[in-house]
């Protein structure tokens, strides 16, 4: 839509000897009520732009933050405008998902886009709710139901509102960051272990996770695999693969001596109640 | 092109359009630089730029009008003094998000009028006996027919003729005739709580939540919504249900990591939220009115109750007002008994219950269990020492009980975390009186006789302990 064009409007309502003869010059008057014609020109185009600021799909890329937060939708870290336009515009419907599980994962998803990893979230009834890399969030998750996820003994009540949220990021979008005493510093912008900053633990954590999760769903752990074996649905519990019942602690033990529990090319963050 | 938000939001100023016509009269090749200040040329265009910043500023304003935040920020808040219609926030929020503005509420309670004479007075019609706090300066009329008979003392309700904070006064603070008969003196036992309109900030808020609210699954936020706006969800009903202790303010939303059940923990601007919810019934008598006898109820007359699941006397499922209060029995008044009691039946009553009544049927999924709990009020002995210039001695009294019942009334469940975790903020407290008006030179005091913060629970909300004792010195 464009302006309304209030300085032609005042070009043809203007009688001949104000608004000159067409190819003559026009005179004092005529050149004076085009530049305030031109005026009201600009106010109106700037109307219709803050009536379509609100628009997810008209606005210009600067309102996109202020829908977003309207919205509770936080734009990802590098992910299109294009992409998070349509997450804006779909937001109303999306909301009506909240609190189940494929709701986390499809803002999981938005935000990491637009390369994707893996995402799972396994409950303690085994059941995992798998979108695959870069997978179309318009689908349904992939669902595998199973009786493999025994993560602690300690624990492990089988009870299917506690849940895993699993990141396949082998390729990305974080790289495992070495190993405890390699000489790697703090404070290089990224989290411990990972190329995940904090902002992104943040917003996973606090702004998708939290937010879009039934209030009854006890996230235990967020963990980000570097390892595409891992945390394999297809396979049984333990065997190197799946949690072996004994990830609740630090460290186990075994012959006699105290090793990692946990799989090591994996890092754990806290989950969320 | 399309402009920048920051743009969109900020009008040009009177002196920047008229460069800009000057610049564009110019490139026309208009003599602008041969008008003369006070000439035609000159004087056309200057009001010619004065009315097109008028303009711009209207419609930058509008451009804010579209989201939630900066709509705020455009909108004198009802909380403070702005215009209880309310502006584009309230556009804004009802027409996007279905949310409206819970309005003020005025402070109600019991006052009792002393008469020493030997004279009967009134009677009163509903509303023209009036009684005042002397601080404050707010005032009082009684809520129904009112006869004050001689020599006794007389206790009635009373309702503040403003609405908002402005009504709220401590034990003993409505102390003043205004109505003046000879012989009479007024008194209250208990606090009187009017609530301010819900603020811009609070709003937004709600509207955010409003959208979790749109979903059957039961995020966290819709717990949140449901409770903040069961003051109005309940009003609404036919017959209405009032919350009598004001519109639930403060919402926390906890789960069991073993059992799987949420709680909502939930405050009004005094605190605690009485009621029970849940509580099992083991009669209803066959009778005109219902007899339920529910053992160590804990309600007062006058309470809202919602029965469910009785079988027999089915009569008595359904919402009521009580009276005939005993310790373990109520009548449902109004209620006819239909057949015999053969079992079952629970009491959601009080505010309490009528929260948690509109959280299950709203905000709680099928096969999940939730319980609606009220925060535990945490009363704190407040001691504040002000001084101000010798004109403002009078008036300061009033400011600062406001100032004080507004800030504990905002007090988040579980306090705030700013130097630690779960504390009444001993310093930000200060603060709350030192900003409450501009002519507060110096401002010093204490929180149960100390300096320090106060340490809360999650589930704790501080409240003042009686009445605060203000200090006024004049400098």
């Amino acid at each position: 839509m464009s302006a309304l064009g209030i300085r032609d409007l005042v070009q043809a309502i203007s009688p001949t000897w104000l608004a000159g003869i067409q190819g003559v010059a026009a005179g004092v008057g005529q050149r004076l009520l085009y530049d305030f014609g031109l005026m009201s020109d600009v106010v109106l185009e700037k109307l219709n732009q803050g009536v379509k600021a609100r628009m997810p799909t008209e606005c210009d890329p600067s309102a996109l933050a202020l829908i977003g937060a309207d919205r509770s939708i936080p734009q990802g870290p590098n992910e299109p405008d294009n992409s998070y336009r349509v997450r804006l515009r779909r937001s109303f419907e999306t909301w009506q998902k909240a609190g189940s599980d494929q709701s986390v994962l499809i803002q999981l998803l938005g935000y990491l886009s637009p390369n994707t990893p893996q995402v799972t979230i396994v409950n303690d009834t085994s059941t995992w709710q798998t979108y695959r890399a870069n997978a179309d969030p318009a689908s349904a998750p992939f669902t595998v139901k199973s009786n493999n996820w025994t993560w602690d003994y300690r624990t492990q009540q089988k009870n299917w509102w506690q849940e895993w949220v699993i990141f396949y990021s082998a390729t990305g979008p974080w790289t495992n960051e070495g190993t405890w005493g390699d000489g790697q510093l703090w404070g290089d912008g990224g989290t411990w272990g990972s190329t995940a900053t904090e902002q992104d633990v943040t917003a996973i954590r606090q702004q998708i996770v939290k937010l879009w999760k039934g209030a009854h769903a006890s996230v235990q752990w967020i963990i980000v695999s570097f390892d595409t074996t891992l945390f394999d649905p297809a396979q049984s519990a333990g065997g190197g693969v799946n949690p072996d019942n004994n990830f609740g602690h630090w460290s186990k033990l075994v012959s006699g001596v105290q090793v990692p529990a946990r799989f090591d090319t994996a890092i754990y963050w806290d989950g969320v109640t | 092109m399309t402009l920048n938000i920051s743009d969109l939001f900020t009008p040009a100023t009177v002196a920047q359009w008229t460069n800009t016509i000057l610049a564009t009269a110019s490139a026309l090749g208009l003599p602008v630089t041969s008008w003369q200040s006070g000439g035609v040329g000159r004087t056309i265009l200057s009001v010619v730029a004065s009315q097109m910043a008028a303009t711009d500023d209207v419609v930058s304003t509008m451009a804010q009008a579209g989201f939630l935040d900066s709509a705020a920020a455009v909108t004198p808040d009802p909380s403070t003094g702005g215009d209880p219609a309310g502006g584009w926030l309230d556009l804004l929020a009802a027409s996007v998000y279905d949310v409206t503005r819970i309005p003020a509420t005025f402070a109600t309670g019991s006052v009792t009028i002393t008469n020493t004479s030997a004279s009967t007075y009134g009677p009163f019609a509903a509303g023209t006996y009036h009684v005042s706090n002397s601080a404050t300066k707010s005032t009082f009329s009684n809520a129904s027919v009112l006869t004050i008979s001689a020599a006794t003392t007389t206790t009635a309700v009373f309702n503040a003729d403003v609405a908002g904070t402005t009504g709220t006064s401590s034990p003993g603070a409505i102390n003043t005739p205004v109505t003046s008969l000879i012989g009479t003196t007024v008194s209250n036992a208990a606090s009187l709580v009017g609530t301010a309109a819900e603020s811009n900030t609070a709003l937004v808020a709600r509207c955010r939540l409003r959208l979790q609210a749109l979903s059957p699954n039961g995020p966290s936020g819709a717990y949140q919504y449901f409770a903040l706006t069961a003051y109005d969800l309940l009003r609404a009903e036919i017959p209405s249900v009032l919350l009598t202790g004001g519109p639930i303010t403060r919402v926390s939303v906890s789960s069991s990591k073993t059992t799987g059940t949420v709680t909502t923990t939930i405050a009004n601007v005094g605190g605690q939220v009485t009621g029970i919810t849940n509580f099992p019934i083991t009669a209803a008598s066959t009778a005109t009115p219902i007899v339920i006898t529910a053992n160590g109820h804990g309600l007062a007359n006058g309470a809202v109750v919602t029965i469910t699941d009785v079988t027999g006397n089915t009569a008595a499922n359904g919402t009521w007002v009580i009276s005939a209060v005993a310790t373990n029995t109520f009548e449902l008044t109004g209620s006819v008994g239909n057949g015999t009691y053969v079992g079952g039946g629970q009491i959601d009553g009080g505010d309490l219950g009528q929260v948690d009544r509109v959280l299950q049927a709203n905000a709680v999924p099928s096969a999940i269990t939730a319980v609606t709990t009220s925060a535990i009020a945490i009363p704190v002995t407040v001691v504040v020492n002000v001084w101000v210039p010798a004109a403002y001695a009078s008036a300061v009294t009033g400011v600062v009980q406001a100032a004080l019942a507004t800030y504990f009334a905002q007090l988040p469940i579980g306090g705030v975390s700013v130097n630690a975790p779960n504390i009444l903020p001993y310093n930000e407290f200060i603060g709350a009186v030192f900003t409450s008006a501009s002519y507060i030179k110096q401002v010093t005091g204490t929180l149960n006789s100390s300096t320090s913060d106060i340490p809360l629970l999650s589930n704790q909300v501080a409240t003042i302990n009686g009445s605060p004792t203000i200090n006024v010195f004049s400098t």
